[in-house]
Formats: structure tokens, C-alpha cells, sequence
């Protein structure tokens, strides 16, 4: 009940500051939350169960792309199409973590076949007309909130505030519950956990089928944020890769960690290309990548780990 | 009581010409401690993680409380009432101790009132419950060993199989492991212990299972199997046993 009413205040916090930044303030706030909320999606399966996915921009990818043609062929209310996407993305972390895990592959094997699936996905989708192939959709703007379209950005801090925060109470409820425990079980020692009566198999294809249909949450939000996606945008390697290392970064066998690598990395990113423009092309991605071998080095478990340690120290 | 908990029926296990297990057949009552012995490479081991659902038996059959259960995978053992341990210890190494063992209270998936108090009972049965806020990697390998008991014992086993929980140990730390396991045996588990340490297992068994090169060589009470010419060949070699 405490890390509820924590998250209650945090997330009302937020909501109360947002009216107040500025509109690229707003535009950051939009980012962090929707990049948070696919991080901690991944963090669910990659940190909590550990197995590493490197196609999490599948999920992210197929919400966003569901919901915009539904929209765009029959009006359908992208909020329907926000629950239809989180239906679909958990159909495909179940069947791409059965079709993996029932072969006993796990570890690399996993990582490559998750990636394998959203490259795969991007160029069928690139091929197909009717989801405007390469060129990608473009989404007519009608603000209205049964559009999920907004005038001004405040709204849009709001709803991506909102996933981020069904993504956080979906992961206090896991780790409170038994299948909290399947997933540390997992994660430490399959054979222990099968020795203690947890069916791995299974257990894993419940982590990637919540991480994937949590991860497809924000693809509806992105698209109607940006009026536009295209393959590469959503389905692409970046986002994948993203993901997973704002969790690094952020923090791995933690549950907020890969928050926490959000809120440092992505105005930090948004940041040095700002500043840098111009100048030398890729400089920022050069700092950027400076900047990740630092935090490896000298944090290894993380942001959150260097953060905990602190406040021990402290403590003690 | 009728008929025993676990039955073991011709079973073998052969890797590809190798015969690790060949017609290995016996039975444990609901209350006992069947000690299973034999030199290295006898195929204890193997037997062991035949049980207990990690490997797949060629031949044979094994059934527990009258079910066969030959072949089924090892979480399904779990919830039937069969706990195992590891000769080498596999503790979930980044949690607590007392996450280790909650683990083992929900593991099975049935009905709890409390896991966490549930899994410090069953700490302070193996007397680990002062270690339960340290991270499991960082405890000494006694400590370690009787964790994996309490794991183990935290999913509620009839059976529990222990593969060679006194071995590394000094005796001070085997004394105490063999009070706990005798504890545990008294309230109505029953238990097949793979052990070397010779002076633990003769004491704590109610009967013992010999086996070497794969095969049952002598079954019977303790002291009657220690003295049968066929095991001291095994342990000892002919040319020891002829100057005998």
C-alpha cells in the first residue's frame, strides 16, 4: 500500500507541474514519460524475469500501427485502439515468448530472435500499401479527446503521464505478488525455480506477454502526439535499443531504475543535439556514447544502484 | 499407511553407451530416511536427478503415492510434494535470504495465509532466521547449504531429497545439520539423502541403497550393509577385501 501512495503522490506531483513548463519543457516532459514507460515495459522481462529483448519496438510499433489505421480506415477511437493495441502487443510477447522458451533458448538466443522479429516486421510493414509502406501514415489533426489528439501539449503530458503510471502500478501489483517471486525465481536460477514448483516455461511467456502488451501501450500516444509514424520510427532498432539501455543506464535488477535512465538520458540527449547543432555533425552522439561507458564503468548496477548505496551510506 | 511414498522400479538412465543407472529398483516409506551411497561415478547423482524430474529416465518407472510420475518435469514433482536440494548450491544469489525462501512458499501455487511469516518459520527450523535480511550470495557455505533445505522445505515436501548437504562441511556444522534433518523427519517427512560423510549417514538412516557402476549392489539396515562383502569390495577394491 505504501509504494501505491508513493506513486500517487509522485504521479499527481507531475501533474501539477506540468501547466507550468515551458512549451519544450512540455515537449520533454511528453518524451520522458512515453520513453519511461516503454523502458520499465522492457525492464518487466528484461530486468524482473532477465531476459533480454532487443526488439521491444515491435510492441511499441504494432499499437501505434493498429490503432492509427483503425482510426484512419474506420474512425475508430484511438482509445479503443490504445486497449486493442495492449490486447495485440501481449498476444505477441506470448507467442514470441512460447515459440523461444518451449525450446528452452533463452539468454542470446532470445535477444536475437526479438530482434530478428521487429527487423522482420519493419520491412513487411515497409512493403505493405495499405500501411502507406515506407512513406508511412500521417494522422489529420482534429483535436478532440475522442481523437486522443490535443491543442495544446499540456494534454499530452497528461495521457503519457497516465501510461507511465499504469505501467508503474502494473509493476508494484507483480512484484507484491507470487508472480513477482516466479519472475526473481527465474531470473536467479531456472533449476532452483523448477526444483521450488515454478513452471518456467510458462512464467517467462507471462513476462514477455505483460512487457510487450505494456510496451504497445505507448505506441497510440506516440503516434498521436507526432500526427505521424513510419516504419523506421516505431519499428526500428533505435527504440529497441533505447529501451534497453535506459534500463542499464537507469538501473537492471531494480523497479524503477530504467525510469530513472529516462529522466537523465533523454533531456540529455535532447539537450547536447540542441547545443551542438550546427557544429559538428554526430558530436552529441559521441558524448552521448562517452557518457554510457562512464556510467557502465563506475556504476554497474546502475543510476538506481549508485543512488541506493548512497542513501545506505548515509544511513549507516 | 498404505503401501510406500516412493517407489523406484527398474529404472536406468543411459547416456549414450554408457549405463549411469541400470535396473535400479527400490521403495521408501512416508517416514524414513533412506540414505543412498556409493563411490564416485556409482550413479547416485543421476538417480537423484531421475527422481526428481531433471532427467528422464530410459527405462523403468517411478511412482509416488501410488501416481506414476516418471518423466514429469521437476516443478510438477514440486507441487506433488517432492523438495529437492543441489550438491552445489544454487541460492538465488541477488536476493535476501527470506526472498529465497517466500519464493519457496509461493513456488508451488497453492493457497497461503502469510508467505513472508510462513518463510520465517521455516527459517528458524533450519536456524537461519537471524541471516533472513542478508543477500543469499553473501552467506558462508554452511549457511548456504541449510538454506537450500529451507528452500526446499518451504514448498511443503513428503519427500525430500538432499544431494549432499554435509559435504565441504566441518563436523561442528554436520552435527547441526543432522539435528535439523532429524527434526524435519519427525514431523513426517520422509527423506533420501545422496551423502559421503559415512559417519552421518550411518546414524541418521533407517536403511541404506548401495550402488556402483550403475547397478544396486546391497540394500538393507546401516549396520548389516557396511558389513557385506560386496560394498567394501565396491568402496575398497578385491585384494583389500581378500587381505580382510
Amino acid at each position: 500500500m505504501k509504494s501505491m501512495l508513493a506513486l500517487g503522490l509522485v504521479v499527481a506531483l507531475l501533474a501539477a507541474v506540468a501547466p507550468f513548463l515551458s512549451i519544450y519543457g512540455q515537449h520533454i516532459f511528453v518524451l520522458v514519460a512515453l520513453y519511461g514507460a516503454v523502458a520499465l515495459a522492457w525492464n518487466i522481462l528484461g530486468g524482473m524475469a532477465g531476459q533480454m529483448s532487443l526488439g521491444h519496438a515491435l510492441f511499441v510499433g504494432a499499437g501505434a500501427y493498429l490503432s492509427t489505421a483503425l482510426y484512419l480506415n474506420l474512425g475508430l477511437s484511438p482509445w479503443i485502439g490504445l486497449v486493442l493495441a495492449a490486447c495485440l502487443g501481449g498476444a505477441l510477447g506470448a507467442l514470441m515468448g512460447y515459440t523461444v522458451f518451449r525450446r528452452k533458448l533463452s539468454g542470446v538466443y532470445f535477444a536475437l530472435v526479438t530482434l530478428a522479429l521487429a527487423e522482420m516486421t519493419l520491412h513487411i510493414v515497409s512493403n505493405v500499401p495499405a500501411l502507406g509502406a515506407a512513406n508511412g501514415l500521417a494522422i489529420p489533426a482534429q483535436p478532440s479527446m475522442a481523437n486522443l489528439q490535443f491543442a495544446s501539449k499540456l494534454g499530452y503530458c497528461y495521457v503519457a503521464l497516465g501510461v507511465l503510471a499504469v505501467v508503474a502500478v502494473a509493476i508494484i501489483a507483480i512484484h507484491r505478488s507470487r508472480l513477482g517471486y516466479v519472475f526473481l525465481a527465474i531470473r536467479e536460477n531456472e533449476r532452483s525455480a523448477a526444483a521450488l514448483g515454478i513452471d518456467v516455461v510458462q512464467g517467462k511467456v507471462i513476462a514477455a506477454a505483460i512487457s510487450g502488451a505494456l510496451a504497445a501501450l505507448v505506441g497510440p500516444i506516440y503516434a498521436n502526439y507526432v500526427l505521424f509514424i513510419d516504419p523506421e520510427s516505431v519499428f526500428g532498432i533505435t527504440l529497441s535499443i533505447d529501451a534497453l539501455l535506459f534500463s542499464f543506464v537507469g538501473g537492471l535488477g531494480s523497479l524503477f531504475g530504467p525510469l530513472l535512465g529516462t529522466v537523465v538520458l533523454v533531456p540529455l540527449t535532447e539537450l547536447l543535439r540542441g547545443l551542438l547543432a550546427g557544429r559538428l555533425a554526430g558530436i552529441h552522439l559521441i558524448i552521448y556514447g562517452v557518457i554510457l561507458v562512464l556510467v557502465m564503468r563506475l556504476a554497474p548496477r546502475g543510476l538506481w544502484g549508485l543512488l541506493s548505496d548512497a542513501i545506505a551510506r548515509r544511513r549507516a | 499407511m498404505s503401501g510406500p511414498l516412493l517407489q523406484v522400479r527398474a529404472v536406468s538412465r543411459w547416456f549414450g553407451g554408457l549405463r549411469a543407472v541400470d535396473e535400479v529398483s527400490f521403495d521408501l516409506g512416508s517416514h524414513e530416511i533412506l540414505g543412498l551411497i556409493g563411490p564416485n561415478g556409482a550413479g547416485k547423482t543421476t538417480l537423484f536427478e531421475t527422481i526428481s524430474g531433471f532427467i528422464r529416465p530410459t527405462k523403468g518407472a517411478v511412482t509416488f503415492d501410488g501416481r506414476d510420475i516418471t518423466g514429469q518435469p521437476p516443478h510438477r514433482l514440486a507441487r506433488l510434494g517432492i523438495g529437492r536440494t543441489f550438491q552445489i548450491v544454487q541460492p538465488f544469489r541477488e536476493v535476501s535470504v527470506l526472498e529465497n525462501v517466500i519464493a519457496g512458499v509461493l513456488g508451488p501455487n497453492r493457497p497461503t495465509a502469510d508467505p513472508r511469516v510462513e518463510a520465517m518459520a521455516v527459517l528458524t527450523r533450519v536456524r537461519l532466521d537471524h541471516r533472513a535480511g542478508v543477500l543469499a550470495r553473501n552467506l558462508s557455505l554452511p549457511e548456504k547449504k541449510r538454506l537450500e533445505i529451507a528452500r526446499a522445505l518451504a514448498t511443503r515436501p513428503r519427500l525430500l531429497l538432499l544431494d549432499e548437504v554435509m559435504a565441504g562441511l566441518t563436523p561442528a556444522e554436520i552435527d547441526e545439520i543432522m539435528v535439523i534433518l532429524a527434526d524435519i523427519r519427525r514431523e513426517g517427512v520422509a527423506l533420501l539423502i545422496v551423502e559421503h560423510v559415512m559417519r552421518a549417514i550411518m546414524s541418521l538412516s533407517d536403511r541404506l541403497v548401495v550402488m556402483a557402476n550403475g547397478r544396486k549392489i546391497a540394500e538393507g539396515l546401516p549396520a548389516i550393509v557396511a558389513a557385506d562383502p560386496a560394498v567394501i569390495e565396491a568402496y575398497l577394491g578385491r585384494r583389500h577385501h581378500g587381505a580382510a
